[in-house]
């Protein structure tokens, strides 16, 4: 057996067994360099199992506590306008189909009566109340540009996120 | 102070009590201070890079697996800000953080650091803050957070063999030293 570096870092892990410690003990009785190297290196394991954790400056549990209450703040202000862009999409859809359906519902109701005709015909009367709004040709043009807009920036804002995301899981 | 384990904290704040995540930065801010410190070697560097760990735990703990050890998890995203700022600052220390071929150069630091150390302890200590990145990162995570081979190379990203051989030759080269200066001989 030499005293190898795989041997004495064996040793330090306590990976010999009985047999190889003997031989170890054996060994460095009579050499004197295999000694020197077997205290050295006890000495390093012993002195790196001393080494002293650094404090982090006081206040960092308050620094990092208020960078969280503000980033939840941001959050919630940009989930906000998320609402509100998503409310806005929900609505001009609505207000789109609702004027179709008040457009054809005036011919099914005519040419089919049923039970339902009475419901039918209030859903419509009420939808038609926004036909005057509608019949205007420049409020139509003005709520499609609108629509367009916001239909390009929310695929846009969706494709970022979905990249930043895509980013920071890879980051982590 | 509320007495929860790392689990119980991490599933409180999932809940929504964020004012727990303050318990689970209280019990390993020194521990990834020291890290990032031996990593940046600025003080500064260290305390933003700190933050930004914890700002980026909190964000993403609800990826956290719970079958996991939180503590790679965080250190994990502890050493990659600290790279991240490494890179963004463009520092030299390629060569250091390149390959497991990693030597130690002293050069005539050693002199000095012997010239100025008051004991073994002393001397041993400074040198360990010369060490190459990652050589001194695996000792801090395997010698203060007491994390296995296999937990270190997780977060280092490298693979079992490399850390082993990385621990293994600090301490070689650490152990040359102490012979060089006849250190040994304080042991009885």
């Amino acid at each position: 057996m030499k005293v190898t570096d795989e041997i004495l870092n064996k040793l330090i892990d306590n990976e010999l067994n009985d047999r190889e410690i003997k031989e170890l003990h054996r060994l460095i009785k009579y050499d004197e360099v295999a000694l020197s190297k077997v205290k050295a290196h006890q000495m390093v394991n012993s002195i790196l199992k001393r080494i002293n954790v650094e404090l982090a400056p006081e206040d960092t549990t308050s620094k990092i506590m208020e960078r969280i209450s503000n980033s939840l703040l941001i959050k919630e202000r940009k989930n906000g306008f998320f609402k509100f862009i998503i409310s806005s999409f929900a609505f001009m859809i609505i207000f789109i189909v609702g004027y179709l359906i008040s457009i054809s519902g005036k011919i099914y109701v005519s040419e089919t009566p049923s039970k339902y005709s009475e419901i039918i015909d209030k859903f419509v009367n009420f939808f038609a109340s926004f036909n005057i709004a509608l019949d205007n040709e420049l409020i139509l043009i003005i709520g499609g540009v609108l629509t367009v807009m916001l239909l390009i920036s929310g695929y846009f804002m969706f494709e970022e996120h979905r990249s930043f995301k895509n980013k920071l899981e890879n980051y982590l | 102070m509320k007495n929860l384990t790392e689990r119980e904290i991490i599933e409180s704040v999932l809940k929504g009590n964020h004012g727990d995540f303050a318990l689970l930065i209280d019990i390993y801010k020194d521990r990834a201070f020291t890290l990032l410190k031996k990593m940046l070697k600025n003080e500064m560097d260290a305390e933003e890079a700190l933050q930004d760990s914890f700002l980026k735990a909190f964000n993403s703990l609800s990826s956290f697996r719970n079958d996991a050890k939180f503590s790679t998890w965080f250190y994990r995203i502890v050493y990659n800000t600290a790279l991240s700022i490494i890179a963004s600052k463009k520092r030299k220390i390629q060569m250091e953080m390149s390959s497991v071929e990693d030597h130690f150069d002293l050069g005539d630091f050693d002199d000095r650091i012997y010239a100025s150390s008051e004991n073994s302890t002393d001397y041993l200590l400074k040198i360990v803050d010369r060490l190459p990145v990652r050589n001194a990162l695996v000792i801090i995570l395997y010698y203060i957070d007491n994390l296995s081979l296999n937990e270190i190379s997780n977060i280092l990203n490298i693979s079992l063999v490399n850390a082993k051989v990385l621990l293994h030759r600090s301490r070689n080269e650490l152990r040359e030293l102490i012979i060089k200066h006849n250190y040994q001989e304080e042991l009885l």
